[in-house]
């Protein structure tokens, strides 16, 4: 086992050569740096943090936002080793298939590939994110044990199943830089290197490939890497923000020549309290609520719309989580008792739940990253993010709520209130999933994508991109599993490369 | 000389049956007419008929407040002869599943509910 190099020990002006510089020790860098391992491959993995957190160094993620309110830029992610998954909530479910998908109805979507293409990699990224079995949508294994699942009429909603990542015995999700570092100090090809911060991505004179990576250090030091093949992996805002900030030789940064980099930025909304549900017997399933230990793993149920139901009422996949327990008020309990007694429903036992909400946002490319003239202590542009939320986005929720209702009620299984309606109410009960997508998004055609399908920078034959940025449209699931299973994709499309 | 047959029949057990079917007529009359004394009287209104297919006029007339809050162009005549139409050869209970069905819905302050349901929660409250 070797231990980790750290870029303050290095000599200003040295140059690092390498086969392949990963820039970025988050989930994305470190699933590929383990999957090129005992490959002869020479990776240098480029750590802008250390194995814990440092505030200098998070203070590099400062940016400002305008817009719809928004979460600080350096509050909503971690810079060391781990990345994001350091406050990561552990929450797996692999993509839907319509996610993958052009829709007519939704400008900008489709991914280059279906989803088919991303299947025989989640075993693999399950097992990563420690997940246990890659179970999600098979309802009798999970029911069977422990429950069944609410009624619902015939319609648009089911009850779909996620999966949790774990740390061992506990309920912590796997922290990457912690319980994998011991892996990446025994991979022989592997050189992970921390406190190093890339500040540069230098594109041959033509433009048609990179050159070399510049590197700073908090304490002044600058040296080169100079690798035959770079993967950026340093999150949906960092990402775009060095192929912006690299534009010595391309005025307008690194693979935008069409300006599209840091545009369709987008998260997760994560609106509490959007709707009240009632169950008229009281009778609710634990995994509704809270994640439950099942077959060496935690699971926990959300109600989401069908594919073809989100296809036919042109609905994103924005779902409906169970929480905690409420109290109706006057009108609420006239609401139940008028509606049970007509239904012939004896609701004596009637509870009522909070319900929480993943939210899908439809791809903008207003909701954009650009740089502006603040800069951090390395003399790096900081970034700008204008955030914005249709209020389509809001009434496409709606509609899966209402399909929602009408499913309880049809079942004679309960009823729901929706607790929003104007863009100020959603706006007031706003949290964000901290999960960065489409700043760097995948299309074959350059003119509307940064990468192509093997997610290579559009006229950089030697510059890819990892991670959630290059999602074009973002689904409802949250992102890790799904990065990392298009993280391993990406290793395989590197062997190949090198091979070749 | 004989007995009259009048004086042939007792007339204690006479009275006392008469007396036993008394108390009984009473007893009943107090058991049927006890419950409509307790039950919530409305003053008359021309959607009787229709409200009462609704087993609790109460919170249905809490709702339709609700109703006609939101909607203060509620036409309750117009409403009225369309939910004559459509219950008079269904139950409320298959007419409300066929607005499910249909998806026939309407918001109350947020809460989903039938439409037809939700029409006559507002004829109760106009009523009440």
């Amino acid at each position: 086992m070797k231990a980790f190099l750290d870029a303050r020990s290095i000599p200003a002006g040295t140059v690092l050569d390498t086969d392949l510089a990963i820039i970025g020790g988050g989930p994305a860098g470190i699933a590929l740096a383990l999957a090129l391992a005992n490959t002869p491959i020479r990776v240098l993995l480029l750590e802008s943090g250390g194995e814990a957190f440092e505030p200098q160094t998070q203070a590099l993620y400062a940016g400002s936002e305008t817009g719809t309110p928004y979460l600080k830029l350096e509050n909503s992610r971690l810079r060391y080793l781990g990345g994001s998954s350091n406050h990561w909530g552990g929450w797996c479910r692999p993509l839907d298939a319509i996610d993958f998908e052009q829709r007519s109805w939704l400008p900008h979507s489709g991914w280059p590939f279906s989803r088919t293409e991303l299947e025989p990699y989640f075993s693999r990224a399950q097992s990563m994110c420690e997940a246990g079995p890659f179970i999600y949508d098979d309802p009798a294994k999970w029911t069977q044990s422990f429950g069944a699942s609410i009624p619902l009429g015939e319609g648009g909603v089911y009850t779909t199943y996620m999966q949790f990542s774990k740390t061992r015995d506990s309920y912590l999700p796997t922290h990457f830089g912690e319980r994998y570092g011991g892996d990446l100090k025994r991979v022989p090809n592997l050189s992970v290197m921390l406190h190093a911060n890339v500040t540069g991505l230098r594109l041959a004179t033509n433009a048609r490939s990179l050159d070399h990576l510049d590197v700073a250090t908090l304490q002044g030091g600058r040296f080169t890497v100079r690798p035959k093949y770079t993967v950026l992996a340093v999150g949906g805002i960092e990402n775009a923000r060095l192929l912006l900030a690299s534009n010595d030789v391309v005025q307008a940064g690194v693979g935008n020549g069409h300006d599209l980099v840091g545009r369709f930025f987008a998260d997760h909304p994560i609106p509490g309290d959007t709707a009240t549900m009632v169950l008229f017997n009281g009778a609710i399933s634990n995994y509704y609520q809270q994640p439950q230990p099942a077959f060496g793993a935690y699971f926990r149920a959300a109600l989401t719309p069908h594919d073809a139901f989100k296809n036919r009422h042109a609905v994103l996949c924005s779902l409906a989580t169970i929480e905690g327990e409420v109290q109706l008020d006057g009108l609420g309990q006239s609401a139940v008792a008028a509606t049970a007694s007509t239904l012939g429903i004896d609701a004596a036992n009637m509870r009522a739940f909070t319900v929480g909400c993943g939210m899908e946002l439809a791809p903008d490319p207003e909701r954009r990253l650009t740089l502006s003239d603040e800069r951090d202590a390395l003399g790096m542009p900081r970034l700008n993010l204008d955030m914005r939320i249709s209020d389509s986005d809001f009434a496409r929720y709606r509609d899966t709520l209402k399909e929602l209702g009408r499913q309880l009620l049809a079942a004679r299984t309960g009823m729901i209130r929706i607790n929003h309606k104007s863009r100020e109410s959603w706006l007031s009960v706003m949290d964000w999933g901290n999960h960065h997508m489409g700043t760097t998004r995948m299309h074959n055609d350059p003119r509307q994508g940064v990468v192509d399908a093997n997610s290579q920078v559009h006229g950089v034959s030697n510059l890819y991109v990892a991670g959630s940025s290059v999602f074009p449209t973002y689904g409802a699931s949250n992102p890790t599993l799904n990065l990392i299973a298009l993280t391993l994709r990406l290793a395989d499309r590197l062997k190949m490369v090198f091979r070749s | 000389m004989t007995q009259s047959w009048k004086s042939a029949i007792s007339r204690r057990p006479v009275l006392s049956g008469l007396i036993a079917a008394l108390g009984l007529a009473i007893a009943g009359g107090i058991a049927f007419e006890v419950p409509k004394l307790s039950r919530r009287r409305y003053k008359p209104s021309p959607y009787d008929d229709l409200l009462a297919n609704l087993p609790d006029r109460e919170n249905a007339a809490r709702i339709g407040a609700a109703v006609i809050a939101e909607s203060p162009a509620f036409d309750a005549n117009q409403t009225a002869r369309a939910l004559v139409n459509s219950l008079a050869d269904n139950s409320l209970a298959g007419v409300v599943s066929a607005d499910l069905a249909q998806g026939r819905m309407d918001e109350v302050h947020g809460w989903l509910l039938p439409q037809t349901l939700t029409q006559l929660c507002a004829l109760a409250a106009k009523a009440s």
